[in-house]
C-alpha cells in the first residue's frame, strides 16, 4: 500500500473522488457510493480485512485433536485445526503443489490433511509429512521442511473466541478488543465453564454489502417495530414502540460498540433474563461494574468491529410463550461487493441448567437463523438497500445518520468507552463508519 | 374552549393538526361536523399528519399505519390498541373551537428513554419475563 508521510494511504478512487469524501460522521451523512461498490470492495479486502483481527470460529467446534473446521478470512479459504498437542492453528488452506484446498468438507476428523489432487498429506500441526513418488526428486529438492500448510499469520483467542489477523504488524488481539473486552466479558466470560456452540453454526448467503448488517448489529433497535412488524403483531416483542428504546449506546473503543437495553423493573428481566442459579458463578467472575450492567439490562446486541457481532437478546420463541433469552455469534463475510455469507452461532454457557438451554435453542432457531422469522425481515431490507444504493441518482444524495445526535455521553456511566443514553440512535452506527474511514485511509488504523 | 382553525378552512373529509398549550389536537371534518382528538398515535407516539381522511372517514398513522376513528377515538385497525382521547369540539362564529381540559397544561415531562436510569414500564413489554 502505498503510504504518504502523513501515514494516510492512498485516498483518491479511480473517478477522483477522495475516500474521506464519503464519510462524514460529525455530519451524520454517509455516501452511497460505500456500498455494492467493486472498488469499494477491493479497499475493504485489501485495507480491512487482511489487516485486521477477523473472526475464525469458536474453541468448541474443534474439541478433539483432529477436528477442523473451514473458514475464510478475508476472502481466502483458511482451514482451522487442533493439533495432537491441544493446539488449535490455522492455515492458509491450499496445498503447496498445486493450491487444491487440503479440507474441503465445512467440518470433519482427520488423522492427516490430504490434498485429494496429488495426495500431498499434511499433519494435522500443517507440517508437510509425505509427497506423491518422492524418489522421483533430486535429492535435496522437496524441502518438506520449508512446504508446511501457510499458516495465518497471527491467531489468538478470546474467551474461547477463535481470531486470526493476515497483519504480522496488527497489535496483540487483547489490544485491538481493548476496552471491548470488559463487555464482551458479560457475554463470554461470566460463567466459570465458558461459553459453546450448540450445533454447527449456519451458513447462508445473503445478496447485500456485508456493511448493512454490521450496521444493523451495532444496536439499531428502532427497526423492530418496522421492519419486524409482523413479529410484533404476533405478540412475541413486547406491543410499545418504545419499550426498547431505553439504555445505552456505547462506544467501548474505535468501531467496537453495543447498546445495553433494560428491562421493566421486574426481577424477571434482570440479568438479561438468564437461569438464576447461574448468579453466583456472574459473582466471582465479574468485577462489580460488569455485574451491575449484567443485572440492569435485559438487551444488547454489538459489533467488533469489522464484521463480528452479537446479540443476547430476549424474544418469546414461541407465540404467547415466555420471553427467553439468547447469546449468538454473527460473522458477516464479505463475498462479493454485493454479497455476504453469513455465519450465526448459537452459544450456551456450559454451566446452564438444561430447561433453559432447550429453551434457549427453541426460541433462537425459531426467531434467527436462514429460517428465523426475524431473520426473513432483515435480509429483505439488507439486500433492497444494497440494490439500490448502487444506483447513479440514488449516489447523488447521501444517507441520513443523525439520530440522538444532541445527546452528550453520560458521565455517570460505569463502564469504558463512551455512553450515550437511550438506545434509539445512531451513534454506535457513525461510530462504525468512522472507524471504517479510519481503516480505509490511515497506514496504522489501530494506532489512536 | 380553545379558538382553533376556521371551519371553512377544513375541506370535508379532512384534518388538520393543531396546538393547544401542551397539546397536539387533531381536528377532522366529516360532512359539516367537526371532531377533536389527540393528534399522537397511542403506537409509536408519533404525530398524525393532517390531509385527507382516508376511506372510512378513518386517520391513518403515517408510520404503521393504524387506523381510527376521529370521532370516537377508537382503534379501527392495529398496530395500535389504545383508542385516542377525545375532546369536545364545536363550530362557533365560523371558527372550530376545542376543549383539551387538563391537557393543555404544561406537564412535568415524563422521563424519557435518554434520561439515565429510565426504564421501561412493566406494562409497555405486556408481562414479566416468565
Amino acid at each position: 500500500m502505498a503510504v504518504n508521510p502523513a501515514g494516510l494511504l492512498d485516498l483518491s478512487l479511480a473517478d477522483g473522488v477522495e475516500l474521506t469524501q464519503l464519510i462524514d460522521e460529525p455530519g451524520a451523512h454517509i455516501s452511497r457510493r460505500i456500498y455494492g461498490n467493486d472498488e469499494i470492495f477491493e479497499l475493504e479486502q485489501d485495507r480491512i480485512f487482511r489487516r485486521a483481527w477477523n473472526f475464525l470460529g469458536h474453541v468448541s467446534e474443534l474439541p478433539n485433536p483432529g477436528d477442523y473446521v473451514t473458514r475464510d478470512l478475508a476472502g481466502e479459504p483458511v482451514v482451522l485445526i487442533r493439533g495432537d498437542d491441544g493446539e488449535i492453528r490455522a492455515f492458509l488452506n491450499s496445498c503447496r503443489h498445486r493450491g487444491m484446498r487440503v479440507c474441503r468438507a465445512d467440518r470433519d476428523n482427520v488423522s492427516y490433511m490430504r490434498c485429494v489432487y496429488h495426495g500431498w498429506s499434511y499433519s494435522r500441526s500443517g507440517d508437510l509429512v509425505t509427497a506423491f513418488a518422492e524418489e522421483l526428486y533430486d535429492p535435496g529438492r522437496l524441502r518438506k521442511e520449508e512446504l508446511g500448510l501457510i499458516p495465518v499469520t497471527q491467531v489468538a483467542i478470546y474467551r474461547g473466541v477463535i481470531f486470526g489477523t493476515w497483519d504480522a504488524e496488527a497489535p496483540p488481539l487483547e489490544e485491538y478488543l481493548g476496552d471491548m473486552r470488559f463487555y464482551l466479558d458479560l457475554f463470554l466470560g461470566r460463567t466459570d465453564g465458558g461459553t459453546e456452540v450448540v450445533g454447527a453454526p449456519q451458513v447462508w448467503d445473503v445478496s447485500t454489502d456485508w456493511k448493512f448488517c454490521a450496521d444493523n448489529f451495532t444496536g439499531d433497535n428502532f427497526h423492530l417495530y418496522t421492519a419486524h412488524g409482523s413479529v410484533v403483531d404476533l405478540g412475541m416483542l413486547p406491543p410499545d414502540p418504545m419499550s426498547l428504546s431505553y439504555g445505552y449506546l456505547v462506544r467501548a473503543q474505535g468501531g467496537h460498540v453495543l447498546h445495553l437495553v433494560p428491562g421493566p423493573p421486574d426481577p424477571s428481566f434482570e440479568y438479561f433474563g438468564l437461569p438464576r442459579d447461574l448468579v453466583p458463578q456472574f459473582e466471582r467472575n465479574l468485577d462489580s461494574v460488569q455485574l451491575g450492567l449484567l443485572k440492569d439490562h435485559a438487551w444488547s446486541v454489538g459489533t467488533v468491529f469489522p464484521n463480528l457481532s452479537f446479540m443476547q437478546v430476549m424474544v418469546q420463541g414461541d407465540i404467547g410463550g415466555p420471553n427467553v433469552t439468547f447469546l449468538s455469534l454473527r460473522a458477516w463475510m464479505p463475498t462479493s461487493a454485493t454479497t455476504t455469507r453469513v455465519f450465526s452461532y448459537l452459544l450456551l454457557d456450559r454451566d446452564a441448567p438444561e430447561q433453559f438451554r432447550r429453551d434457549s435453542y427453541e426460541a433462537y432457531v425459531r426467531t434467527f437463523g436462514p429460517s428465523g422469522i426475524f431473520e426473513q425481515d432483515d435480509m429483505e431490507n439488507w439486500e433492497d438497500c444494497t440494490r439500490v444504493n448502487k444506483g447513479k441518482i440514488a449516489q447523488r444524495h447521501g444517507l441520513h445518520h443523525g439520530m440522538g445526535l444532541h445527546l452528550e455521553p453520560d458521565p455517570s456511566f460505569p463502564g469504558p468507552g463512551q455512553a450515550w443514553p437511550g438506545s434509539y440512535g445512531e451513534r454506535t452506527q457513525l461510530s462504525f463508519y468512522g472507524e471504517w474511514l479510519k481503516w480505509m485511509t490511515h497506514e496504522r488504523p489501530w494506532a489512536s | 374552549m380553545e379558538p382553533t382553525v376556521p371551519f371553512a378552512s377544513l375541506e370535508p373529509g379532512s384534518c388538520v393538526v393543531h396546538q393547544i398549550g401542551a397539546a397536539k389536537v387533531l381536528i377532522a371534518r366529516i360532512g359539516d361536523t367537526v371532531h377533536a382528538t389527540s393528534a399522537i398515535c397511542t403506537h409509536a407516539r408519533v404525530e398524525l399528519a393532517a390531509g385527507p381522511l382516508a376511506p372510512g372517514c378513518l386517520v391513518e398513522c403515517p408510520m404503521h399505519g393504524a387506523l381510527f376513528s376521529p370521532v370516537d377515538g377508537s382503534v379501527h385497525e392495529g398496530p395500535a390498541v389504545t383508542a385516542l382521547k377525545t375532546y369536545p369540539a364545536r363550530v362557533v362564529d365560523g371558527v372550530v373551537h376545542v376543549d383539551v381540559g387538563e391537557d393543555g397544561a404544561a406537564r412535568p415531562a415524563t422521563p424519557s428513554p435518554s434520561t439515565p436510569g429510565a426504564r421501561p414500564s412493566l406494562a409497555s413489554w405486556g408481562r414479566p419475563a416468565r
